[in-house]
């Protein structure tokens, strides 16, 4: 039998990543979404580069911002007596930064299908901007903020590259199971590797079986 | 007494409009109804122009502030809400809201979210009158109502117009809408007054051709 701590970091990680971009994500969703301002193609370009990007490039500049050797790692390690580098808390921001467009993305697709006319109605009727957006339009993104989850607390679990940079692979710390299923294979243990392989992918297909079932249930017909 | 100045692309009008009077604006398709709709309920700025209200400029008043009622032609309806929760959503008081439900026929689809067009139509209606707005925009609010429904919601909003004061801006495409509920019409074109009247003057000269 495996060692299951890496399935419990990898539970711990992609709950705690899905929870932050949840609270993030919104926002950032709402100001992308009706905002005018320059730059704006700059910030979603931004936003959505962790889709293009290899996950080992954006893992090996964060490991670079968090070393002791640059401003942002010796600020940090000075003023505030935090290390970020091969420890949970910097596969975590790690985790932020590359699952973002996961969270944002369907939330902003949702916004993009509301009418105008249901945020106009709720102005002339007297509710404020918050108020419209936390009693009619929020409960209208249920099935998009849903799928953000889904596929953000997904992508999270199947993180390799990023977390290999800037955690390495220490055991109970920062190696999660992509992680530890490497290792089973590099040690031939193929047995461990399958027991590995199989969570992860009975995990991921239901997520996803989640997501479809959600989108189908969004366009059912009134 | 509502001032409206405006000299934008979209529309070059001016007109006032006395406190209890419902006006109808008709003409065709793109002439700026819903422009001017959307313009007096602050939600597309005017640039050019200006809008007075008793007195008040609402050039810098937002949506929220100006106490007005508002029919989309979509109807806007909350559909995470029953009928009864997007009339509650406005704060009017339960008594006003079962006074809607009776009166706009909504009472058999109160607890119901999936809805006919006729009864989304009615429930923007009521919810547009639940706040008690000083003044009402109507976009084609009777358009989904069979003959017997258009006739009956005909008669109930000309009762909430006349028992409650009420400023009223309908914009229509039916002669007898007009004719029934307005005593004065603008007819539009692009943008600009075409033509101005009591209902009588207007629609009695010739078919409307929109």
């Amino acid at each position: 039998m495996p060692d299951l701590q890496p399935l419990w970091l990898t539970l711990a990680l992609a709950s705690i990543t899905t929870l932050i971009l949840l609270v993030l994500a919104l926002p950032l969703a709402w100001w992308l979404g009706v905002g005018r301002f320059p730059g704006k193609p700059v910030v979603e370009a931004l936003v959505g580069l962790p889709l293009v990007l290899p996950p080992t490039v954006l893992g090996f500049y964060l490991l670079l911002a968090f070393s002791p050797e640059h401003a942002f790692g010796r600020a940090l390690d000075r003023w505030l007596d935090v290390r970020l580098a091969f420890t949970f808390p910097g596969i975590v921001i790690a985790s932020l930064l590359y699952s973002l467009p996961f969270m944002v993305h369907p939330v902003r697709s949702g916004l993009k299908h509301l009418p105008a006319s249901m945020t106009e109605a709720a102005y002339t009727l007297g509710l404020s901007p918050w108020a419209t957006f936390r009693r009619i339009l929020l409960p209208n993104l249920r099935a998009s903020i849903a799928t953000g989850v889904v596929l953000t607390f997904a992508h999270t679990v199947g993180e390799f590259g990023v977390v290999l940079m800037v955690g390495g692979n220490i055991p109970g710390v920062t190696r999660v199971a992509s992680l530890a299923l490497f290792d089973e294979v590099q040690s031939m243990n193929y047995h461990n590797a399958n027991v590995y392989a199989g969570i992860l992918l009975g995990l991921s297909f239901c997520l996803l079986l989640g997501v479809y079932l959600l989108r189908n249930q969004d366009h059912d017909p009134v | 007494m509502i001032r409206f100045d405006a000299h934008t692309d979209v529309l070059d009008l001016t007109f006032e409009l006395e406190p209890g009077r419902l006006m109808a604006v008709m003409g065709p398709t793109g002439s700026g109804k819903t422009t001017l709709l959307r313009t007096l309920a602050g939600l597309t700025p005017l640039r050019r122009g200006h809008i007075e209200m008793a007195g008040v400029s609402w050039d810098n008043v937002p949506p929220q502030q100006r106490r007005v009622g508002m029919v989309f032609q979509d109807y806007a309806i909350f559909p995470h809400l029953t009928v009864r929760g997007n009339l509650t959503v406005t704060g009017a008081t339960p008594e006003r809201i079962e006074c809607l439900l009776d009166d706009f026929a909504l009472r058999e689809c109160a607890g119901q979210k999936r809805l006919s067009g006729g009864q989304k139509q009615r429930t923007a209606l009521a919810r547009a009158l639940a706040r008690g707005p000083r003044l009402l925009l109507l976009d084609e609010p009777l358009a989904a109502q069979d003959a017997a429904m258009r006739t009956r919601m005909r008669k109930r909003l000309l009762e909430y117009h006349r028992s409650e004061g009420l400023t009223t801006v309908l914009v229509t495409h039916d002669d007898n809408d007009a004719r029934a509920l307005a005593d004065w019409v603008l007819r539009l074109e692009d943008g600009r007054i075409a033509q101005s009247g009591t209902p009588r003057q207007l629609l009695e000269s010739g078919p409307n051709i929109y």
